[in-house]
């Protein structure tokens, strides 16, 4: 690599040379601007158990989230089978903020290390349906259409409560070893975040709970289960741990409310507002269908708050070249696939 | 982006609950590989609900067959739709009406004329005239000038764009009557 010799440099300072600089305006390169932002805060989220061990908060965390893995009885201990090489598992750990910033909860998760399971040992099929966002639309338009109440509610912990049809085995979380039994492995008896087979076995348990309360599946999307009592209909559609249910049979509809609740920890998170990013408002006039979060999230994230708007003469096509522009400036892979996610739904 | 904050997509309480459609391609639009890009879009009532702007999987010799081609991807879209809504008990009665600009494919979909032209488009990009014969499809003719599915791959004019967005439900919120603020 070739040096440029600095000014002071050695031998004669007399002699000063006046060395041609670059006149380009150097910015800091747009692609670590997210890396500046995470710096700025005060908390962080430990990468290891060794570092997440020496916080009071964390430890309590962990606590927690064993506490709620061992009521759940997510597994048996057992002495480890002669043929069998258990997978592994670690902590995950997530710093909940409000929208102020402010935390509001530390998060330790146990994940199992689910790349080391094999196929057909460990699991076979893991494709598990989710709404077609075209079907999420068709809802909310019928649903507007026909003036019914729509209500949002969300599942907690959704993949622990799917059952395993095979026998996988783990080695004991790290920090709470059993006293008595520390050679002996856990075996897996409802799944566990990262298993490949997780959110597969979730989808297959709220569609025995929903089947079994008298809901039939939707051929056109899986993800549709509706029921009708009497001319009257209520649809829940199922996004992996989010539920939208609607419909004209306010009774069924707070019957089945009741009963999630009951058979999982639900939180009922009232009428719907935010859903994968689409944003919800209720007029006189109807729904309206907006993302204008998402999107300003998206221009603060990469520093374009502050841009002037061009007017676009109602053209769609200079609006799409000032997206691909926007491309160009950021250069990072993740913007461009927000950016289609954006232009997917708007 | 930052001037299309406030819009969002508005679906009108009560009215009438119709499934329209428009489909439309631009021939030989990419100019790589010349191929064409089909569009098509779903209007529910007052709102749109599903579209489309894909490029085609393979090359067109003629406007005809690029056309076809999408309105076979629109009924496609159009199958899939009514039996989403058959199985919300909302079933659509009626043929859907899928607006077409291109007067030969209407006919072509509409009575088996085999022609030098369109010889060779394949077996299943005749799947349109199943669903016509069957009255799931009715083909309906619509002047350029009010072909919504433009808006997808044209640049357009103001006037005509404002128009279009509108006609698909695209109504800035404040318009709207939004009360709560966000």
């Amino acid at each position: 690599m070739y040096v440029q010799p600095s000014e002071e440099g050695e031998g004669e300072p007399s002699r000063t040379v006046k060395l041609r600089r670059s006149t380009r305006i150097k910015r800091p390169n747009p692609k670590y601007a997210n890396a500046a932002i995470t710096e700025d805060e005060d908390a962080t989220e430990p990468e290891t158990f060794e570092e997440a061990q020496l916080s009071l908060e964390w430890n309590k965390a962990m606590k927690e989230e064993f506490d709620a893995l061992e009521q759940n009885q997510t597994w048996v201990l057992v002495p480890k089978p002669r043929d069998v090489k258990p997978i592994s598992c670690k902590w995950v750990y997530k710093l909940k903020r409000r929208t102020d910033g402010l935390i509001e909860r530390y998060k330790a998760c146990l994940a199992a290390r689910g790349f080391s399971q094999q196929y057909g040992l460990d699991y076979d099929e893991t494709f598990s349906p989710i709404a077609k966002i075209t079907t999420v639309r068709v809802l909310l338009a019928l649903a507007a259409n026909k003036s019914w109440n729509l209500w949002q509610m969300d599942v907690k912990n959704a993949f622990l409560h799917g059952e395993l049809d095979r026998e996988i085995y783990m080695s004991q979380p790290m920090g709470f070893q059993s006293q008595d039994h520390p050679e002996y492995i856990c075996k897996l008896r409802k799944a566990l975040y990262r298993l490949k087979q997780a959110p597969r076995t979730w989808y297959g348990k709220i569609a025995e709970f929903l089947t079994y309360s008298g809901y039939s599946m939707t051929s056109a999307d899986c993800s549709v289960f509706v029921k009708s009592v009497n001319t009257k209909l209520a649809i829940v559609l199922v996004y992996v741990d989010d539920l939208i249910i609607t419909g004209d049979c306010e009774e069924e509809i707070l019957l089945i409310k009741q009963n999630l609740s009951v058979r999982f920890q639900m939180k009922e998170l009232g009428q719907l507002k935010h859903f994968l990013g689409l944003e919800i408002d209720y007029t006189h006039k109807g729904l309206v269908l907006h993302q204008k979060r998402y999107s300003s999230d998206l221009l603060k994230k990469f520093g374009m708050v502050n841009c002037t708007n061009l007017d676009t003469n109602g053209s769609k096509c200079k609006i799409l070249c000032s997206r691909r522009e926007g491309f160009r400036r950021c250069n990072n892979v993740s913007t461009i696939g927000r950016q289609l996610d954006l232009l997917n739904f708007k | 982006m930052k001037g299309t904050l406030d819009y969002g997509i508005l679906y009108k309480k009560d009215g009438d609950c119709n499934l329209v459609g428009f489909c439309d391609a631009d021939y030989a639009g990419d100019h790589d590989t010349r191929r064409s890009t089909t569009r098509y879009v779903f209007i529910l009532g007052w709102g749109a609900i599903s579209w489309c702007s894909k490029r085609q999987p393979t090359v067109s010799l003629s406007t005809t067959e690029a056309e076809y081609r999408a309105s076979a991807k629109a009924a496609q879209e159009s199958t899939w739709l009514m039996r989403l809504f058959k199985d919300l008990c909302q079933p659509i009665k009626v043929a859907v009406t899928l607006y077409c600009d291109n007067q030969s494919v209407i006919r072509l979909a509409e009575n088996p004329v085999f022609h030098a032209r369109t010889k060779h488009i394949e077996v299943h990009y005749h799947f349109i005239r199943e669903k016509v014969l069957q009255e799931e499809i009715k083909l309906k003719h619509v002047n350029t000038k009010d072909q919504v599915a433009d808006l997808f791959t044209k640049s357009l004019s103001g006037n005509k764009f404002e128009s279009f967005c509108q006609h698909l439900g695209m109504v800035n919120r404040k318009d709207a009557g939004v009360e709560r603020g966000c």
